[in-house]
């Protein structure tokens, strides 16, 4: 099946060749999830990645369905993650 | 001199007297410095019910107590004032190196009174301080007025100066700081004007010591470790400033397009960060002490129409000036930005008011005797040549420089105005974020992203991930998120490290660094408790700044457009803001009656006493 995948930001440059801005129409197998195609792009594993499903906010596990529009961008905050490290807390 | 100077400097500009004021800062750490102090003088000193543009309306200019501090993003100032576009708070915020320079010099703040009978400037070397002619700068812009000023006074000074917007009263003029950076916001460059202030040249010389520099030095250490951790990982601050941000909010389908008509543009690709990178950008301009440098150096070469250089754009600016005003050619949208810095003019205002007067004439109810020309969005030429006529007050834009809400009634349909206490939103239509649509309506500066950016988590998905189109618990991330800036802004630091700074992964506040810094920084006491409930005291405060002058729950409100007419497109589709919920809830949650007036118990617990 056909899906759209859009990358923002730092993530525009693991766009496949054939991309048109930041986005490119891929051929994926039925129901592959979220992190099946950030792997098929070969994204950066340890970044904290914000996904949208057709705008709305969805999990790395999430299934996806002919026509669906993914977009990925990396959080925000103090550089980048968002996630503060502390010295008194496990994170 | 530890993170707090001890010290103000009081300018009568009717006159021409100076006063140093020095006062136990241990004694005002309730209020931790910057916004905070500047709010506690207006609050005891003016009566919140002056004409802001009279010589009884007073200017301050705060730091915090770690600005000029080592540490990431010790940099930021506030400036302070009734708003001549709302009537109500101004507290405009902006970084570079003049905080930091005036922190240098001394003083912890400026407060100006009063108006000069003829333009002046005031020359501060540490403790000289000296008011000096400004006529032969009024007029100029502002990096000609600038050069001027360095040139007769020190080329190692720092400068903060307004424009011909400015001068000319515009009500959203801007104050320009180290020629690119902008206290925007609601009109305080035109409060500057309305003293006959041209300009504030700085030279200051005293390092700002923390209290217990080695113990600084080490928390400091980690902070930024854990910053560079995160740049070198690649950071979008880093590598594109905010302007990777319209593609993000077209995606959520808020990007403002069309005065708020819809929340998607199809121009989008053409403004994107990824462009500028391209084209125009030159070079990351940091400011004193920021490993993030998002600053953009940028420069047009062609077309001729277009040419220019500065800093510069914000998302804020790509949003109000682009896709608001649905321009998609990234190079005009960048003239227009040097010129709103050039003229010094808020470009969320300047953009938002623009496409009100195109959708007014668009509508049939603006004649075409009054504007002159024929209005339409995506109009480059067009837009350029209404900022500038705008800032000179030069015919049709004379209107256009009352900003949206004044234009709009003019013609009896305040409703095209996109407005909250007649403050232009700037870059998320706040249907498909709602806790953003509550922090607009309920801000006491108007619409601003500045009062508490719930778009962290709503858009950013930091440092969680909040669903943008659901009113569910964001009564509670609205008011945190407005302590949580009080609190940022106060210290004098940048709210681009605030989620890193001020939470943790399960959610919750944590202020503990902060205390610490603070701590470390000036040898205070505080504790993660207090230093939240000082960011409460403070936004407690400022709203009854607003109280005292007949602002109540009727105030905080939003465009009709926002409450009634659903998102006409995109994933936001049919939204609109259930705001008189979100309110009850709100005012609950702070402590404040039905009608959004802070309790008398509210008051007690957190010690104010008017």
């Amino acid at each position: 099946m056909l899906i759209t995948l859009k990358l923002f930001g730092i993530y525009q440059k693991y766009l496949p060749q054939g991309a048109q801005g930041s986005s490119i129409v891929l051929e994926v197998s039925k129901s592959i999830q979220v992190s099946g195609v950030i792997s098929m792009v070969k994204l950066p594993a340890d970044e904290q990645y914000v996904v949208l499903v057709n705008g709305i906010g969805a999990d790395l596990d999430q299934r996806l369905l002919s026509g669906d529009v993914v977009a990925v961008f990396q959080s925000i905050a103090g550089g980048s993650t968002g996630i503060p490290s502390s010295p008194n807390r496990e994170i | 001199m530890s993170g707090w100077c001890g010290k103000l400097l009081r300018v009568n500009l009717t006159s021409g007297t100076i006063f140093t004021e020095e006062y136990d800062p241990l004694q005002k750490k309730a209020y931790i410095g910057g916004r905070g102090w500047a709010i506690q003088i207006l609050n005891d000193e003016m009566d919140p019910r002056v004409d802001p543009l009279s010589p009884e309306n007073k200017l301050i200019f705060a730091t915090g107590p770690l600005t000029g501090i080592r540490v990431p993003t010790g940099n930021r100032y506030m400036v302070v004032t009734k708003s001549p576009l709302s009537n109500a708070l101004c507290r405009s915020n902006s970084g570079g190196f003049f905080p930091v320079e005036l922190k240098r010099a001394g003083y912890d703040l400026l407060i100006f009174e009063g108006r000069a009978p003829k333009p002046v400037y005031v020359w501060i070397y540490d403790d000289r301080v000296e008011l000096r002619s400004a006529e032969h700068l009024w007029g100029k812009i502002v990096p000609e007025a600038e050069e001027l000023l360095l040139g007769e006074t020190d080329p190692k000074a720092r400068v903060a100066v307004i424009g011909p917007a400015g001068e000319h009263l515009v009500k959203f003029a801007a104050v320009m700081n180290d020629k690119h950076r902008s206290a925007a916001r609601s009109g305080v460059g035109a409060v500057m004007g309305s003293k006959n202030l041209k300009a504030i040249v700085v030279r200051g010389t005293k390092p700002v010591e923390p209290a217990f520099g080695e113990l600084l030095q080490n928390l400091n250490k980690e902070v930024m470790t854990d910053i560079t951790t995160d740049i070198k990982k690649g950071s979008n601050l880093r590598n594109y400033g905010t302007t990777y941000i319209p593609q993000v909010t077209n995606e959520l389908g808020i990007l403002p397009t069309y005065n708020f008509q819809t929340g998607v543009f199809q121009g989008v690709e053409r403004i994107s960060g990824q462009v500028l990178k391209e084209r125009y950008f030159k070079k990351a301009k940091p400011c004193f002490g920021c490993p993030i440098a998002c600053g953009r150096g940028t420069e047009v070469e062609d077309p001729a129409e277009f040419q220019g250089e500065g800093e510069g754009p914000e998302y804020e600016t790509l949003a109000t000036i682009g896709s608001t005003c649905g321009l998609d050619n990234l190079a005009a949208i960048l003239k227009a930005n040097y010129l709103c810095n050039e003229l010094g003019m808020d470009t969320i205002s300047a953009g938002v008011t623009i496409a009100c007067a195109i959708e007014l004439y668009q509508r049939d109810y603006l004649p075409i005797e009054d504007s002159g020309i024929e209005l339409k969005f995506g109009d480059s030429l067009m837009v350029l040549d209404l900022i500038r006529k705008m800032a000179y007050r030069e015919g049709f834009g004379n209107q256009l420089a009352e900003g949206s809400y004044r234009l709009a009634s003019y013609y009896q349909h305040p409703e095209i105005s996109m407005t909250s206490k007649m403050v232009e939103m700037p870059g998320y239509d706040p249907r498909g974020a709602k806790g953003l649509g509550l922090v607009y309506a309920t801000s006491n500066m108007g619409a601003s992203h500045m009062n508490g950016h719930t778009g962290y988590p709503e858009v950013f998905g930091a440092p969680y991930r909040a669903d943008p189109l659901t009113t569910e618990g964001k009564a509670q991330l609205a008011k945190q998120f407005e302590d949580m800036f009080a609190v940022i802004d106060s210290c004098g630091l940048c709210v681009f490290v605030a989620v890193r700074y001020m939470f943790d992964r399960s959610k919750e506040l944590l202020p503990a660094r902060i205390a610490q810094l603070l701590n470390y920084a000036t040898g205070s006491d505080y504790s993660e408790e207090t230093i939240h409930e000082a960011g409460e005291r403070i936004y407690n405060l400022e709203r009854l700044f607003l109280v005292r002058s007949g602002f109540s729950r009727k105030n905080d409100t939003l465009p009709e457009r926002m409450l009634t007419e659903g998102m006409p497109e995109g994933p936001a589709k049919g939204q609109v803001i259930e705001l008189e919920q979100l309110l009850d809830e709100f005012y609950q949650l702070r402590g404040w009656d039905a009608n959004g007036i802070p309790t008398e118990e509210k008051l007690q617990l957190l010690g104010i006493t008017i």
